[in-house]
């Protein structure tokens, strides 16, 4: 098997994985960050977001090979220290019910937050879209990123 | 009474300047009266907006998309031979096989609930964004298409 050098959360790794193999799988099963979920496993449900360059991204449909030479990003590596102003938002609020689809959840408001300092609920609802929660947890989502965009103050 | 007397040379460059400013004129009225349908340069940077709320995640920053997973917008046949059929693609999502660039995808793309203009604007930025020289469309023409 060919071996690939990724960068994930600023560390450089190298693995051996065919080709064809989804990021998830690199992730979850090679370097045991099993903070990012499997759902569907074709880009529709949102639960194995994870950042691509700052970008939103489907890991389950990411081959190994597109995820060369670009920085990436999970839920593990969203700070050093778990105190993301999402995940303090997310703690504050309670967002989660069952938790499967919420690291997904945070990687997608993390990138909203990153280009849209100051969401509206328009931009929240929009940008949230791609990410399904069969618990509903969707008014708590929405409160929490604007926790989280007060808590940055409107920086990025 | 004064006479004022023109040099024959200044009386053609006055001739020539009326001439030219009326020809100006003209063009300005005849380019108000035939105002552009959309102005491109708003439409492409509203569309970005959409592009990456809606899209960036399977077809990436630069329309590339993945090989063999997500098909390419950056100088696409599929896309380019048929600009209504991508509109009722951004509307209805689109699912099955297709080739792209001599490359066959097969993966469900879920259509987005957004406005004609929306839709317009992000149609405008993908067909003249990546390399792609692919037209325009107009929130009207979405609008007809929404009805099919």
């Amino acid at each position: 098997m060919p071996t690939y050098v990724l960068n994930i959360n600023d560390r450089t790794v190298s693995v051996d994985a065919a080709a064809d193999t989804p990021l998830l799988w690199v992730l979850r099963d090679e370097l045991e960050l099993k903070g990012t979920k499997y759902g569907c496993g074709k880009s529709q449900c949102g639960a194995c977001t994870i950042l691509m360059n700052g970008n939103a991204v489907r890991s389950c449909s990411l081959p190994v090979t597109a995820a060369t030479k670009v920085k990436i990003t999970t839920i593990e590596g969203l700070s050093p220290d778990g105190k993301h102003p999402l995940q303090q938002a997310w703690m504050e609020l309670d967002v989660p019910q069952c938790g499967y689809c919420q690291a997904g959840q945070i990687m997608s408001a993390a990138a909203l937050l990153a280009r849209k300092p100051n969401p509206s609920d328009a931009d929240i609802d929009a940008a949230m879209s791609g990410n399904i929660c069969r618990c509903g947890t969707y008014n708590r989502v929405r409160l929490a990123i604007k926790r989280a965009a007060e808590k940055k103050g409107g920086k990025s | 009474m004064t006479i004022t007397y023109i040099p024959f040379g200044m009386k053609s460059t006055i001739a020539l300047t009326l001439v030219v400013a009326s020809g100006i004129l003209m063009f300005g009225l005849s380019s108000f009266q035939k105002k552009p349908a959309i102005d491109l340069k708003a439409s492409m940077a509203r569309g970005r907006e959409t592009y990456v709320t809606y899209c960036l995640s399977c077809h990436m920053d630069q329309g590339e998309g993945i090989e063999g997973v997500y098909p390419p917008l950056a100088k696409a046949d599929y896309l380019l031979a048929d600009k209504n059929r991508a509109i009722r693609q951004v509307l209805y999502g689109t699912s099955g096989e297709m080739t792209v660039n001599g490359k066959k995808y097969n993966l469900e793309m879920t259509g987005v609930d957004i406005t004609d203009q929306e839709v317009s604007d992000v149609m405008n930025y993908i067909l003249n964004s990546f390399g792609n020289k692919g037209g325009t469309v107009t929130p009207e023409q979405v609008a007809t298409i929404r009805k099919k």
